[in-house]
């Protein structure tokens, strides 16, 4: 498995415009092949930081996405609420513990 | 509680004119449910550095706040000391929670020290209770009226200390102290701080 963090710093004020936009643009993610989970974590030690954090069955599923047409809208309603471009970090999964 | 520490610079050529914003600023934020306590600290080495300490009763209040339409409208005003995520000094503004503190019964002092402080991996516990004992030590000070360690909600081992007291104290003891036992030396290179602006009392925290 393969987990994509992006990490985004908002506008000042723009916190309840960024998580309604990834809400509403969360269907986006839900069909593209391979997508197996989503989560937007808010900083708990400010109020500006978010990671989007995704989990998907390969990599080359993520970089299906990523190169799409799709991608592109999706970054371009979260883009408007940030500061600068997110920053994308890329994770293999090892296994550790079996939930 | 929850407690909000802003760093913010302002123009070099309207410190003035900021000074006054911050004190409309303030006078807003006092209006706002669940404020408590808020202080605004000019630099004396530097007057164009301010930092303001808000303290809440709940997250969701000072949220709350910070999305209110009158204050994004008097925000662009301000511009923000921008500090890269990674630095010792919090992510501004950082968001915490009180660990140790007193506010004294004695006249109003009008200096402050903020002190960014990072503890070792495992040593959290001990730089508590070393600071702990400096506020034992300070509650019988008379030149320190009020004293609080704050404790990063989202880096458990970042602290804010917070002293204030009048001109003749100075935290070099406390940040020797610390030293031993810090990720890295305590920051304290804002130099003395001056309070501008000070209202309603935070209750002492334990």
């Amino acid at each position: 498995m393969f987990v994509v963090q992006a990490e985004e710093w908002i506008v000042p004020g723009r916190r309840l415009d960024i998580e309604a936009a990834h809400r509403a643009n969360a269907f986006i993610l839900e069909r593209q092949q391979g997508f197996r989970s989503g989560r937007l974590l808010h900083f708990a030690g400010g109020p500006y930081r978010y990671i989007h954090e995704s989990t998907w069955t390969s990599r080359a599923d993520w970089e299906r996405f990523w190169s799409g047409p799709d991608f592109e809208t999706y970054r371009s309603a979260v883009d408007a609420h940030l500061q600068s471009p997110f920053v994308l970090t890329l994770f293999d999964v090892v296994p550790v513990t079996a939930i | 509680m929850f407690v909000i520490v802003v760093e913010i610079r302002a123009p070099a050529d309207a410190t003035e004119r900021v000074r006054g914003q911050h004190v409309d600023y303030s006078e807003l934020a006092s209006r706002h449910p669940g404020i408590r306590y808020k202080h605004v600290m000019q630099g004396t080495l530097d007057p164009t550095f301010y930092v303001d300490v808000m303290v809440w009763d709940t997250k969701e209040q000072s949220e709350a706040f910070g999305i209110d339409p009158t204050y994004q409208k008097r925000r662009p005003a301000w511009n923000p000391t921008n500090r890269p995520v990674g630095e010792l000094s919090p992510i501004n503004p950082g968001y915490y929670s009180p660990v140790i503190g007193f506010v004294s019964e004695r006249p109003s002092a009008n200096r402050q020290n903020v002190i960014y402080v990072q503890a070792s991996p495992g040593k959290e516990r001990q730089l508590e209770r070393l600071v702990r004992e400096e506020r034992d030590a300070a509650s019988l000070d008379p030149r320190v009226r009020a004293f609080h360690l704050y404790r990063n909600n989202g880096w458990p081992s970042r602290y804010v200390l917070a002293i204030q007291a009048t001109d003749r104290w100075s935290e070099e003891q406390i940040v020797d102290r610390l030293k031993s036992i810090c990720a890295q030396p305590p920051l304290a290179d804002h130099g003395d701080l001056i309070v501008r602006y000070d209202f309603k009392e935070m209750a002492t925290v334990e």
